[in-house]
């Protein structure tokens, strides 16, 4: 009997779709991996697809923001054996998160009038809604890490996360250390994997792939804080709903 | 397409009383959380507005601010601009055409058919879209979200070896973006017409696509200030997108119209190929903004190739971060994006704080026009099966080629 493919997913919710463009970006690497597994349901290359049926591998992109969000994602969830979250909206809330720590009412009639009826809840993680098994980290997520994830989940059931910081691998490529230039950078406190990507462009970590398991988030905040101001890295914290996750960090070592 | 979207149509009495394009993403807010913020994250964040386009949203971001601060540019950074610019128009058209466009033209619903074939093709377009996303990763750092361009330039410039790389590649690319073309200029069009005004950016040098005033075929030319001064966003209480018109009515901007307003300024393979299609300009066939991009492809390669050879030749020169004074002012700033003019506003104050700002996207300027063009298709299709016309409403809809994540934001 012919072996049967693993069913893979791939679905969005509101976002900028860019993880899922990372994806196709990766060329000949991305055909030769759908080649290998039965892409169940993945709307940008397939107009329509059987509903009825359940997912091994399951990857969320984006945020729930509308009601029909929040129900695809619960039925992504009953369909599927793994469910991963895929990028940084997903895993951590996204750029849009920004208007959690505002007044969200304000930022919506800016935009809107005070007339509009747009869904405009809080922005949470996908966690909050259903269970989460796994993560791909970034904004945008790293194609190859992508790969190497998934590979690893259909061929041994499980993937590890090495915890070490951006530091790691921008040390690694010989870059210039920002932090040490007087650039607010969250490198040490930020989970490695993206080649530390925005360091070659010198341009200051801002922490897209949220803290490593075992990082010194209040010493370097501390310093952070002292040097450009609460206001100034907060507001840095915002831009990919990592401030929630530093705060609630804080807290738990008080 | 790009974002989820649907449509609404009612026929009655053979007129269309209805023809409605709903969007289902949700509003991410992006304007809203720009205001109190430090004008320099407005490139950052506002790149994530499309995952298909960043690279327009950061430049026209950068582009704003700096006629606000009254920043000049050096003509290096300029030309690695449009370097950034064509590459993103390259990639984001081929992935439409070949993986959304095509299927509704040969009637596949599935990709993957698609590619089992047509593995040529599948191959010309890889390799094209490698080509163009590995350009914008040279140039900006990333192909999605750039991280190098930044207001006054760049915060580190492309490496002169990987330049003459892409350099050299390119005559291939160009010779199968230019059979992907012949692709495209062989299948057969729905007979379609209905006028419209079509706007685009026009310059007198080149074919808009980075610089460039507004062009209408109907009127003058206009500067981007003043237009955005006419241009009405539509505020409607339960719609995320805020379509635009213009003087109270639709308008058309994207492929077609650049190639209606602007054709004469094609390079030349592009125009060879314009020509060979017998297409009479101005087109009012909505259908053919598909074509439009398959020749867009071939002429951003061509500019492309103009701009390298210069770099590669001068070699990359050094610069020195651009000194700017921050101060109350406001700007806007346009460019081309794949899809049509793309607009960002900003006002900021003495701090630099961003006080007030407005992205109007392509997708926004066109629904309008996509759904005057449905109210009169429609009735031409009323006596096809449901699922002939479901296809033929599918292919008008996607010949648009709308970003609904753009469109919301």
């Amino acid at each position: 009997m012919k072996e049967q493919k693993p069913k893979i997913a791939i679905i969005g919710l509101t976002s900028c779709e860019g993880c899922e463009f990372a994806l196709l970006d990766l060329g000949h690497d991305f055909l030769d991996f759908i080649k290998q597994v039965d892409l169940a349901e993945f709307r940008l290359l397939e107009e329509e697809f059987n509903h009825n049926t359940y997912y091994d591998l399951c990857f969320i992109e984006g945020s729930p923001i509308t009601k029909a969000n929040v129900e695809l994602l619960k039925t992504a969830r009953q369909k599927s054996k793994y469910l991963i979250a895929l990028g940084n909206c997903a895993a951590m809330g996204g750029i849009h998160e920004i208007k959690n720590y505002h007044d969200k009412k304000k930022v919506k009639e800016y935009i809107y009038g005070k007339d509009s009826k747009v869904a405009n809840p809080d922005i949470k993680e996908i966690d909050n809604y259903v269970k989460v098994d796994f993560t791909i980290r970034g904004c945008p997520i790293t194609g190859l890490e992508f790969l190497q994830i998934a590979y690893n989940l259909l061929r041994e059931n499980r993937t590890k996360l090495i915890a070490r910081p951006v530091c790691y691998e921008c040390q690694k490529n010989g870059l210039t250390c920002l932090l040490q230039k007087g650039e607010p950078c969250l490198g040490p406190i930020i989970q490695g994997g993206c080649n530390a990507i925005c360091l070659k462009s010198k341009m200051p970590c801002q922490g897209c792939r949220g803290l490593f398991a075992g990082a010194q988030v209040d010493t370097l905040i501390k310093k952070l804080n002292k040097d450009f101001g609460d206001q100034r890295i907060n507001s840095v914290l915002e831009i990919f709903g990592l401030r929630d996750e530093v705060e609630g960090h804080l807290k738990s070592i008080i | 397409m790009e974002g989820h979207a649907g449509f609404l149509g009612h026929i009655l009495d053979n007129e269309v009383a209805k023809a409605r394009i709903e969007t289902q993403e949700g509003a991410r807010l992006i304007e809203g959380m720009l205001i109190g913020r430090h004008f320099t994250d407005a490139p950052v964040i506002t790149s994530r507005i499309c995952g298909i386009c960043p690279v327009v949203h950061n430049l026209t971001a950068i582009k704003a601010l700096e006629t606000a601060l009254q920043i000049k540019v050096t003509q290096q950074t300029t030309d690695l601009r449009e370097l950034m610019q064509y590459s993103q128009v390259i990639h984001s058209h081929a992935l439409h055409l070949f993986f959304l466009s095509l299927p509704d033209f040969y009637g596949i619903l599935n990709d993957l058919q698609l590619i089992k074939k047509h593995p040529k093709e599948t191959e010309f377009t890889l390799r094209i879209r490698n080509w163009s996303t590995e350009m914008v990763k040279v140039v900006g750092g990333r192909t999605i979200h750039p991280i190098a361009s930044e207001i006054g330039g760049f915060k580190v410039l492309p490496d002169v070896e990987d330049l003459k790389k892409l350099q050299s590649e390119l005559p291939k690319i160009i010779q199968q973006a230019t059979q992907l073309a012949k692709l495209f200029m062989k299948l057969k069009y729905p007979d379609f017409s209905r006028e419209t005004e079509y706007l685009s950016l026009f310059s007198k040098e080149q074919y808009g696509i980075y610089h460039g005033r507004i062009k209408s075929n109907q009127t003058y030319a206009i500067d981007i200030e003043e237009f955005a001064g006419k241009i009405t966003e539509i505020r409607k209480p339960y719609e995320a997108v805020k379509k635009a018109k213009l003087d109270g009515n639709s308008f058309m901007v994207g492929a077609i119209a650049r190639l209606n307003n602007n054709h004469q300024q094609l390079q030349p393979l592009a125009k060879k190929l314009l020509q060979q299609t017998k297409i009479k300009l101005p087109t009012y066939n909505s259908f053919h903004n598909v074509l439009a991009q398959a020749i867009e492809v071939v002429h951003c390669l061509e500019a492309s190739q103009k701009i390298l050879d210069k770099i590669v030749d001068q070699g990359v020169q050094p610069e020195t971060q651009q000194k700017y004074r921050v101060k109350a002012s406001e700007g806007v700033g346009a460019v081309e994006a794949p899809r049509g003019m793309l607009f960002h506003y900003y006002r900021l104050d003495q701090d630099g704080l961003i006080r007030d700002c407005n992205v109007i996207t392509p997708t926004a300027q066109f629904l309008y026009n996509l759904e005057d063009d449905l109210k009169i298709y429609l009735p031409d299709i009323k006596n096809m099966s449901d699922q002939e016309r479901r296809q033929q409403i599918r292919l008008l809809i996607r010949a648009y080629d709308p970003c609904i994540s753009c469109a919301t934001h």
